[in-house]
Formats: C-alpha cells, structure tokens, sequence
C-alpha cells in the first residue's frame, strides 16, 4: 500500500466525519431541540467539526504538493465550489466563536441553528461538485 | 501513484475531465488557428502525476 494513499485516505476519513457533523450536528438540535447545557456542548462539537473541516480540506493539497510537488488541479465550477465551501467554513467558526465570546449560558438560538443547518448543507453539497468537476 | 483519470486543456485552459485512460475522447469545436492541446493524468485529487503530454494543432 503506497504512502500517498495512506495519506489521502486518512485526511478523507476525517474530512467524511466533519462534514457528517457540521451538518448533522445542527439539524439535530433543531429537531430534538435538547436542554441548553446540551445545546452548549453541541455548539463546541460543531465548532470543532468545522475546525477539522478546515484543517483536512487543506489537507488534500497538503499531501498533494507534498508527494506529487504539485496542488491539484482545479478550475472553473469546482474552484467555485470550493471557495463557497471556504466561505462557510469561515462563516460557520465566525458565528460560533462569536457565539461563545458572548459567554452565554444557553445554547444558541434557533436562528444559528439554522444558519448553520444551512452551511453545512450548502458545504456538503459544493462537496460533490468539486469532487467530480475540475 | 497511477493516475484515475486526466484532465483535457486547451491553450491552456482546461475543457474536459475524462474519466478513462484509454481510447478516444472528442474534442471541440475548437476556434481557428494554432492551438496547443494538453492532456494531464491526475490522481483521485485532480493532482497531475507528472506526465503531461501537449500537441500544436492548426484548426482550420
């Protein structure tokens, strides 16, 4: 087995977990709509989640240039795709960072709920395109 | 790495992702003049492995 699929799948691998969260997570707490202290602890699972998402997204290039010494090859509809991904991963740790310097004691609301519903989905489904277009 | 499929680029600019390494692939219709075609083998990330290949063409 080569280095370099080693590599790939291990970033897939934590990249497939983040996207299940980031989207999971928030369409969960809307339609079990748990107890605030849970909500806290979902809202920090998120941010994490989407924390990994970023760190694993530059992953894929990481490896790329490191084993090939070349970054993948992306234009048109799938750069597109990839910059609406970059945009709601920056969004979504914008509004939870925001969230927690609050220092609230409840969860968020249901309007970041959805919000972030709302990027998870859109970034799960630019996913696709980037994946099979270039 | 072997490559899973190879990216098409026309002066440059890339027109077409094809998913097979072997056979034929129609191209165009491409605007008049001297062209420079390029086919790029890239790995399951869209990263060139390293064997890019380019003809000039005149399409007349």
């Amino acid at each position: 087995m080569e280095l370099e699929n080693i590599l790939y799948a291990s970033v897939q691998l934590a990249h497939n977990f983040g996207a299940a969260a980031v989207t999971g997570l928030p369409i969960a707490a809307l339609w079990f709509k748990p107890a605030p202290p849970v909500l806290r602890k979902v809202a920090w699972l998120t941010l994490l989640a989407w924390l990994v998402q970023s760190a694993s997204g530059a992953g894929f290039g990481t490896v790329s240039f490191f084993q090939e010494g070349e970054l993948p090859q992306i234009h048109h509809l799938a750069l597109a795709a990839l910059c609406v991904k970059i945009a709601c991963a920056a969004l979504a740790v914008t509004l939870l960072t925001v969230h927690f310097l609050r220092r609230t004691a409840s969860g968020p609301g249901v309007a970041l709920w959805r919000g972030l519903a709302i990027l998870g989905v859109t970034a799960l489904s630019s996913a696709a395109i980037l994946r099979w277009f270039s | 790495m072997k490559a899973d499929h190879v990216h098409l680029f026309v002066d440059g600019d890339e027109v077409a992702m094809v998913h097979k390494l072997k056979g034929s692939f129609k191209l165009g219709p491409l605007k008049a003049g001297d062209r420079k075609v390029c086919v790029s083998p890239v790995n399951k990330n869209h990263t060139p492995i390293g064997a890019q290949a380019c003809i000039h063409v005149t399409v007349q």
